[in-house]
């Protein structure tokens, strides 16, 4: 099972399509995350690796266990304060489910 | 969702007998053992029936044997107290798929002027003999060999090996981390000159290891101090440590054919598994054939392999990937580079390491959640 992470305006233009995995994510979230998660300021690339795949797991939880379709971004910001998109609280999410 | 582990080549959890072992020692038997008093004494006792424990199990002598922090400091000592004994050999052989505690000391000696040759290996990881035997001379200090690789699983021809190095009068340093456990290794056996292993491979302790130097080879020490450890090694000894990798090293010994079999069984199930729904490779050695039982290293098609473990984690499923961190790039491991090329091996690859108590049923379990990545 895939799931397509789709992120767009309101009138249904793209902003971000793909996996989270490859999502932008804020290069100051990534660092905080490395200090939460393991205390290291100045994270090598694997760790950094590691926050992100953090990340990835928080946005698992709470979007693919249910059908997600046109949500809202705008109560979801701080859920989502690691990803480095502009004007995120006026953007909706779709997850497509591909078997 | 309940953790499934599956590194036990990175480290083991400590077993609880070994747990109990120590006890004792991390509360009311605390004596220092160079104290000329009877809880120093009985301390001293310990670490003396640890290693005479241990020398049992390998066929040796109790004081061919020294207690070091670990696996890389016992390569260090190896190495490093080798070359300062034997100043007029300064040639060093050994192969790229080395622990880099083996790598990065033999480059330091390079830079302190001894010429490194390194042997080649074929797919699967085994030396070239023919090589070796060519790159033995009299200026040769040691070939140092890492007996079953932790990345790809691959165990040397270790008899073989040896016999060609002895020949010409070469010694051999072993690096055993990945084989105590998985062989019954007995140096009336196998005649090794230097041995390196550590605790916490077999469900010891960590920050304990071993060096095993051969009565009648000489090393010089790195460390200098009190003199334990007949002067090779100073410092207050580790005791609690020590106790627990004796226990951990006589639990290693016991029923290693049937654990084997067990592990081989584990790793081909879940290889077969993984075949019968995706495009995936082993790297290495077959299995159940010069492969640390219980080992898989594998390339999935199409799949990063970094990402794919960092998948796994999210799982719940704990794995290794051979991925370094080089200038701040993931690059892939120096075993994999060393190997002849194959494009294959570009996605990484990742580790998967069981551990004798675990079940077949746990692969059910393994499938089921990787299908859903």
């Amino acid at each position: 099972m895939k799931n397509i992470i789709h992120i767009h305006t309101k009138d249904g233009k793209t902003i971000y399509r793909g996996s989270m995995i490859h999502m932008p994510f804020k290069k100051r979230a990534i660092e905080k995350a490395c200090i939460d998660l393991f205390n290291d300021p100045d994270p090598c690339i694997i760790h950094q690796s590691y926050a992100v795949s953090h990340f990835v797991e928080i946005m698992e939880k709470r979007y693919l266990d249910h059908p997600v379709l046109n949500l809202s971004l705008k109560d979801e910001i701080d859920t989502l304060h690691f990803l480095d998109i502009p004007d995120l609280e006026q953007l909706f999410l779709t997850v497509e489910v591909n078997s | 969702m309940n953790p499934i582990y599956l590194d036990h080549c990175a480290t083991t959890p400590i077993h609880p007998s070994v747990y109990e072992a120590m006890k004792p020692y991390l509360t009311t038997t605390f004596g220092n053992p160079s104290s000329v008093h009877k809880a120093g004494v009985v301390a001293k006792k310990a670490i003396n029936d640890a290693r005479e424990s241990m020398a049992r199990l390998l066929h040796c002598q109790p004081e061919e044997i020294t207690f070091t922090s670990g696996g890389t400091e016992s390569i260090n000592m190896a190495l490093k107290g080798l070359a300062e004994a034997y100043p007029n050999k300064m040639r060093i052989i050994t192969t790229k798929i080395e622990h880099q505690a083996t790598l990065k000391t033999v480059a330091w000696l390079e830079h302190k002027g001894y010429e490194i040759v390194y042997v080649d290996v074929d797919h699967k990881g085994l030396v070239n003999l023919d090589m070796l035997e060519k790159s033995l001379n009299q200026k040769t200090l040691c070939f140092s060999i890492i007996w079953a690789n932790n990345e790809i699983g691959t165990i040397q021809d270790l008899n073989k090996i040896l016999t060609i190095c002895h020949r010409h009068d070469v010694l051999v340093h072993v690096d055993a981390v990945q084989m105590i456990g998985k062989t019954d290794v007995r140096f009336d056996r196998y005649p090794i000159d230097l041995m390196t292993w550590t605790s916490h491979k077999i469900f010891g302790p960590k920050g304990i290891g071993a060096l095993y130097v051969r009565n009648g080879i000489h090393i010089a020490p790195l460390i200098h101090g009190g003199g334990q450890e007949k002067g090779l090694r100073s410092g207050t000894e580790n005791v609690k440590d020590i106790i627990g990798f004796s226990q951990a090293m006589t639990l290693s010994y016991l029923h290693i054919e049937e654990k084997n079999r067990h592990l081989d069984m584990l790793s081909r199930t879940l290889f077969e598994r993984f075949q019968s729904i995706v495009d995936v490779s082993l790297i290495g050695a077959s299995i159940g054939c010069d492969r640390i039982p219980g080992h898989l290293s594998l390339c999935f098609k199409d799949r990063d392999a970094f990402q794919l473990s960092l998948a796994f984690n999210r799982k719940s499923i704990y794995v290794s990937t051979g991925s370094a961190c080089h200038a701040n790039s993931l690059d892939l491991s120096h075993v994999v580079r060393a190997l002849p090329e194959n494009d294959l091996y570009q996605q990484g690859m990742i580790r998967l390491s069981f551990a004798h108590e675990q079940s077949v049923e746990l692969i059910d379990e393994i499938i089921q959640r990787f299908q859903e990545i």
